[in-house]
């Protein structure tokens, strides 16, 4: 299990397990890149990343695909999900891979996040609102001791960015882990125990 | 797997895996069929089936006009002779005895006398293909059996008589006739009695018992040196071998008659045979070239998919497995039609074989079996590994 993220770039950056950070900047100025540093997505920078003092350089491949399955949760910009695959099967590609959550609890989610109806649709045909929700779905349905959330309501309404919000502070006060956000004005509504300015 | 599967299907080409599959078949059956035509007429070749026995060669050094000119004798040194006796292709070698004396002979057939000078040979018992009681030499008989060479016989019968109206003479009837045999130079000469007891179809000379040829030289021409040989003769035991001819062409040797010929042909046979067997290995290797551009055009197309897959948590191989399975089915497919068109061609092929040699054995079906398998095993193997690296950099 991660406890401590620790970033040495420009400024030095640490993240401790069970807090939340809301990173901050204008746009274009790194804050996705940030998080793909973090998981080792990207090695362009000059500097070091450690997960618990092990630089993130160093992973093997295998290394990092266990750090994806079990410690960080991603929420990605882009989402990343599979367009041919239907929002449940979005969800559950990464849920078999653990079996961490039950399909009953997943199905409880969307319906609380209002895409119950888009449990059988393929991705491609959602709004990028709703393929947001089924983003973040999937990202609470892995074991993480981080979830990193890249501008996770930027195209949902505030009554769905507060769900959202609900949904998260319910499921940290059960699992502890740590929440990495980032926001480009428009900020997911829990409370941050560090605003990171970039 | 089931939803991997889903992802990663996409953008396969039913089209472009046919053709590799097609082209894989048609190169690995050559491959195959190469092989297994080689094991099939090995037997054959090496006389297995007893249509190709082993076989004499009667070898001697190539007389060279400058040789001829200058009165050279084209002898083989006893080195000649033991470098043969080494070569791996040679079972046994004899070496021929000269008469170190004159030779004259008499006869009289059909109230004509008939005279001429002549020359003896003897070999080793062992080298001569004609089986007789009355080949014995006795130095108190006076009577010498002599081989003839089948070709005198034949020359006689069918060139002279007929222009000369001559009868015919039979085999029977030669074997009834004494010579006179005047042997060495007057007045130490001695008069023998000689009878043919048989014609030679493999040794073209005349032929008396090494035993009369060693008391005979010994008593008519006991301070002469015995020459060096110019003849010897070579029992090979497969005359398909392709070393003869290379070995006696490299030693400037030549050999009788169109004996060289099944050594020639043999490694035509087999030349022709690795040529094929290259062709369809340079088939298969295009095809596998193929086969890996076309995974590698599928995941491209995919890259978006695999870049997801592995960004929450797929490992390395479980995303490769999908592709590793394609190859692997593939490749299965490719093989196992192979191995069923070989049956085909190969039933085809041997009808004609055992007609050639009737106690033939085909060989076994084994060494291509794993040879295919072999193959297909390598080229999934090399393509796995390949697809590992690429996704394995997809991040």
């Amino acid at each position: 299990m991660i406890t401590n993220i620790d970033i040495l770039i420009h400024q030095p950056i640490h993240f401790e397990r069970g807090k939340n950070y809301c990173v901050e900047a204008a746009s274009g100025i790194g804050k996705s890149s940030l998080l793909h540093f973090i998981g080792g997505f990207r090695t362009d920078y000059e500097g070091a990343i450690t997960i618990d003092g092990r630089n993130i350089r160093a992973f093997s491949a295998d290394e990092k695909s266990a750090l994806y399955r079990t410690e960080l949760a991603y929420m990605f910009q882009d989402l990343r999900l599979f367009p041919n695959l239907t929002g449940y099967e979005n969800v559950e590609i990464v849920n078999q891979q653990t079996h961490f959550r039950k399909k009953e609890y997943i199905r409880a989610l969307f319906e609380q996040l209002g895409i119950a109806e888009k449990w059988d649709q393929p991705a491609r045909l959602l709004s990028w609102g709703q393929q947001q929700r089924v983003a973040f779905i999937r990202a609470l349905c892995q074991p993480c001791s981080f979830l990193l959330l890249d501008e996770p309501v930027s195209h949902l309404d505030d009554e769905n960015g507060k769900i959202m919000a609900e949904i998260l502070k319910k499921d940290q006060a059960e699992r502890k882990y740590g929440i990495i956000a980032t926001s480009l004005g428009k900020t997911l509504p829990i409370h941050y125990n560090q605003h990171v300015q970039l | 797997m089931r939803l991997i599967w889903k992802v990663l299907r996409q953008n396969i080409s039913i089209g472009q895996l046919c053709g590799f599959v097609l082209a894989n078949i048609i190169g690995l059956t050559i491959i195959v069929l190469g092989l297994q035509l080689y094991r099939d007429i090995q037997p054959i070749m090496t006389d297995k089936a007893g249509f190709m026995k082993p076989d004499y060669m009667v070898v001697s050094k190539n007389v060279s006009t400058e040789a001829a000119l200058f009165g050279e004798k084209p002898s083989l040194s006893m080195q000649d002779i033991e470098d043969i006796r080494q070569q791996e292709f040679v079972s046994k070698v004899g070496v021929f005895t000269s008469a170190r004396y004159k030779v004259d002979v008499t006869l009289e057939l059909n109230a004509h006398l008939f005279s001429t000078e002549m020359f003896f040979e003897s070999v080793d018992d062992a080298f001569i293909d004609v089986n007789s009681e009355d080949w014995t030499f006795d130095p108190a008989n006076e009577l010498v059996p002599i081989i003839l060479p089948r070709a005198y016989l034949d020359l006689y019968n069918f060139g002279y008589a007929p222009t000369s109206s001559f009868p015919a003479i039979s085999e029977g009837l030669v074997n009834n006739i004494i010579i006179d045999l005047e042997l060495g130079d007057a007045p130490h000469s001695i008069q023998r009695k000689g009878r043919v007891v048989g014609f030679s179809s493999r040794l073209n000379t005349i032929l008396v018992p090494q035993s009369f040829m060693d008391w005979s030289n010994n008593l008519l021409a006991p301070n002469s040196q015995a020459d060096a040989s110019s003849r010897i003769i070579v029992q090979v035991t497969n005359p398909t071998d392709e070393r003869i001819a290379a070995y006696f062409e490299a030693h400037d040797m030549k050999v009788e008659g169109d004996k060289l010929d099944a050594s020639k042909a043999g490694w035509f046979v087999r030349l022709l045979i690795v040529g094929v067997m290259l062709i369809g290995l340079v088939i298969c290797i295009l095809a596998c070239y193929v086969l890996i551009l076309s995974i590698f055009l599928l995941m491209q197309r995919n890259h978006e998919a695999i870049r997801n897959l592995r960004a929450i948590g797929y490992t390395v191989r479980k995303v490769s497995l999908p592709y590793q399975l394609i190859v692997l089915i593939t490749n299965a497919v490719s093989v196992l039609s192979a191995m069923g068109l070989l049956m085909l061609v190969r039933n085809f092929y041997l009808n004609y074989l055992t007609d050639l040699a009737p106690d033939y054995a085909p060989a076994s079906l084994l060494i291509a079996w794993l040879f295919v398998i072999g193959i297909g095993l390598v080229l999934t193997a090399i393509n796995a590994v390949l697809i590992h690296r690429s996704i394995k950099k997809t991040c």
